[in-house]
């Protein structure tokens, strides 16, 4: 498989599989409006897994796949999404602050893809969209963070639960392998120090200013890349793609 | 009222460029900031607006039902103020 | 006493002459609590009908249908907060209707006390339900009370896709396989008789109706509705190769509707009083959903409070020192 498209079905596997994650909470939200809001970015990042598997099967040497098949039809170790997607939502602080570590990832990722040199490519017309919703999404999970850190002595104790438990995950972001590499060799991708810098930069700013000491653990998750996850994987998967196995190759 | 209630806010939007701004519905928020977030997800699924107005429900101040009649009555006799009051000829452009 | 009288003769001159009446407008005490019953029980009714069908989302069978789902239970959100929005005109607080809702003092339509075991739920779903509560809403956008006439616009608006979107898994279920063939029949024989309920009880023996047709907050009778909406929902199973559950249905000429068979009111009854299938797990789902969310509320609410005072400005401060 070549690299543009490992790539491109790796950043969808990642939208679908969080968006799989947040479209949970419609209808359980902590109250209407913010229930609304959950779902609406929750459909940004559906639409995204869509907008890009449907790239991908445009430039996947196999014919005839499509969006569904990425989705429904492949296995657990062929999906190659950071496993911080996949974990269980938790409670509000652990899925507010998923979304904030990974709503900056996403912002400088895209962005780079956005100034993809190769202009006949649809790609950095993607990206660019998804930048600007990706911008909003952080500006409302970054405000949340803040709320539920200097909310009360009870929100911030369970951020920092959550921070804990979400950390070592977010080391995935920076464990590049020859994809990675030949993406930022095209400059398609952030050379990893590069992200890592301006991610921690952020990131640890605003933890900072809510009182939010980053967890000493020396833990990292790795193998999503390589289509390695967590015991939870395979129930969501199990979930999603129930009618599709029940129901081999049907319309829908 | 349980100390978790948030306020009240009115939501209006401009539609396109050129247009007022117009009174859409309601919503709970915290503060300005918290309605404007709120206002984007709840009112503008549907590319409805291009411009968001929130302000605290509270803070509207409205005309009482009782005082119409004395508020808005006495325009109605001042038909002089519409241009079909006047007796021009209308080949004439005016 | 004459000054009451004078209002009520101004209140039902605006009514007969179909004006609207507005949240500042004197009205009787009795319209005012009959609206609020209402709007509230329709609220109600959006946000606990998000449960059947969100029960899918995360098991669409295409990632076109997952989106429109998501999309779908999101808007009946969107219409629970239109219509606390306006309740709220009334002088009641989202609060205290929510609270009615959680203790179980407050109806919603029973409907959504089904289950929905298999995907073609959702296509029918989106046919029916959706269908029956469009003819019921478009009635409603002339209702005499300017909020709630403007709500229901709004709503019917934006459902135009909801029906649609039901009717075309009906539709694709229908033409598939065997398999699905079953399914969307099954759905339909389970749904049918739920969603004619949903109109209400015989006009003859239904409790608040009549004096909610005076003073035009209902426009249509139950009987009524429910006839149009039979008439418009057969053609549509023809259409699809579906068979309506109902042997004694039947066009009449001479009245020119469907006959049809009677509704089971003993099962009605039954739902209503809480006794069907999912009412405990959808009160408990909302109920959870509440407790889950209070700390997150009250962080919302104690931070706000704080940034007003501007405590976090000391904290900068403090920062910048150290």
């Amino acid at each position: 498989m070549n690299h543009l498209l490992k790539y491109t079905l790796r950043l969808g596997d990642n939208a679908l599989i969080l968006g799989q994650r947040m479209s949970e909470w419609c209808g359980h939200g902590p109250f209407l409006e913010e229930d609304i809001a959950m779902a609406n970015s929750a459909l940004d990042y559906v639409g995204r897994a869509r907008l890009l598997y449907t790239y991908a099967a445009s430039i996947d040497s196999v014919k005839g796949r499509d969006e569904d098949f990425y989705a429904f039809r492949r296995d657990e170790a062929e999906f190659e999404n950071l496993q911080i997607c996949e974990l269980p939502n938790g409670d509000y602080a652990f899925t507010i602050l998923r979304q904030f570590l990974f709503d900056h990832y996403c912002v400088l990722v895209y962005r780079a893809l956005s100034r993809f040199d190769k202009p006949s490519d649809q790609l950095p017309g993607l990206a660019a969209k998804i930048v600007k919703e990706s911008s909003f999404h952080l500006a409302r999970s970054t405000k949340w963070v803040q709320r539920l850190g200097l909310g009360t002595i009870e929100s911030n104790l369970r951020m920092k639960r959550a921070l804990e438990e979400l950390w070592g995950y977010t080391r995935e972001f920076f464990d590049y392998d020859e994809t990675d590499r030949s993406m930022v060799s095209i400059g398609a991708c952030p050379e990893k120090e590069k992200l890592r810098f301006d991610w921690s930069n952020l990131v640890e700013k605003v933890l900072f200013d809510v009182s939010l000491k980053l967890p000493e653990s020396k833990w990292e998750a790795n193998g999503g890349r390589q289509g390695v996850h967590t015991e939870h994987m395979g129930k969501l998967l199990a979930e999603m793609q129930v009618l599709q196995r029940r129901y081999p190759s049907l319309s829908w | 009222m349980n100390n978790d209630e948030l306020d009240l806010w009115e939501v209006f939007l401009r539609s396109a460029r050129g247009i007022e701004h117009k009174h859409v519905g309601s919503l709970h928020a915290a503060n300005a900031e918290h309605a404007m977030e709120s206002a984007r997800d709840v009112y503008t699924r549907r590319q409805e607006g291009i411009s968001i107005w929130v302000v605290r429900s509270k803070e509207i101040h409205a005309s009482q039902s009782e005082d119409s009649e004395m508020l808005f009555d006495p325009a109605e006799d001042k038909i002089y103020r519409h241009p079909t009051f006047y007796d021009v000829s209308e080949k004439l452009k005016l | 006493m004459v000054k009451n009288m004078e209002k009520i003769g101004q209140f039902e001159r605006k009514i007969a002459e179909e004006e609207k009446i507005e949240p500042k407008d004197w009205m009787p005490d009795k319209y005012r609590s009959s609206l609020i019953r209402q709007i509230s029980q329709h609220a109600h009714s959006e946000v606990v009908g998000q449960l059947p069908e969100g029960n899918w989302i995360t098991r669409a069978p295409t990632l076109r249908r997952k989106a429109t789902l998501l999309a779908k239970v999101q808007d009946e959100a969107g219409h629970g907060l239109y219509l606390y929005s306006a309740a709220e005109t009334l002088n009641t607080s989202r609060e205290e209707m929510w609270d009615a809702l959680l203790d179980g003092s407050a109806k919603y339509a029973s409907i959504f006390n089904y289950p929905t075991p298999t995907w073609a739920d959702v296509g029918a779903i989106g046919w029916l339900v959706d269908g029956a509560a469009i003819v019921n809403q478009i009635s409603l956008c002339r209702t005499s009370f300017g909020p709630y006439a403007r709500a229901m616009e709004r709503i019917c608006r934006e459902e135009s896709f909801h029906q649609r979107q039901g009717f075309e898994i009906m539709q694709t279920l229908a033409k598939g396989s065997e398999e699905q063939r079953e399914m969307a029949q099954d759905a339909l024989n389970r749904w049918w008789w739920p969603t004619l309920m949903m109109f209400g009880p015989h006009d003859a023996h239904s409790m608040h109706s009549q004096q909610s047709m005076k003073w035009k907050i209902k426009r249509q009778s139950n009987d009524e509705l429910r006839q149009q909406f039979i008439d418009q929902t057969v053609e549509q199973a023809d259409h699809i190769g579906l068979t309506i559950p109902d042997e004694k249905l039947k066009w009449n000429e001479e009245r020119g509707h469907y006959d049809f068979g009677e509704i089971d009111w003993g099962e009605f009854e039954r739902v209503l009083m809480g006794h069907g299938p999912c009412n405990q797990s959808r009160l408990q789902a909302r109920q959870k959903a509440h407790e889950k969310g209070a700390w997150v509320r009250e962080a919302l609410s104690v931070y706000t409070a704080k940034e007003k005072r501007g405590d976090f400005k000391i904290m900068e401060r403090e920062a910048v020192n150290e």
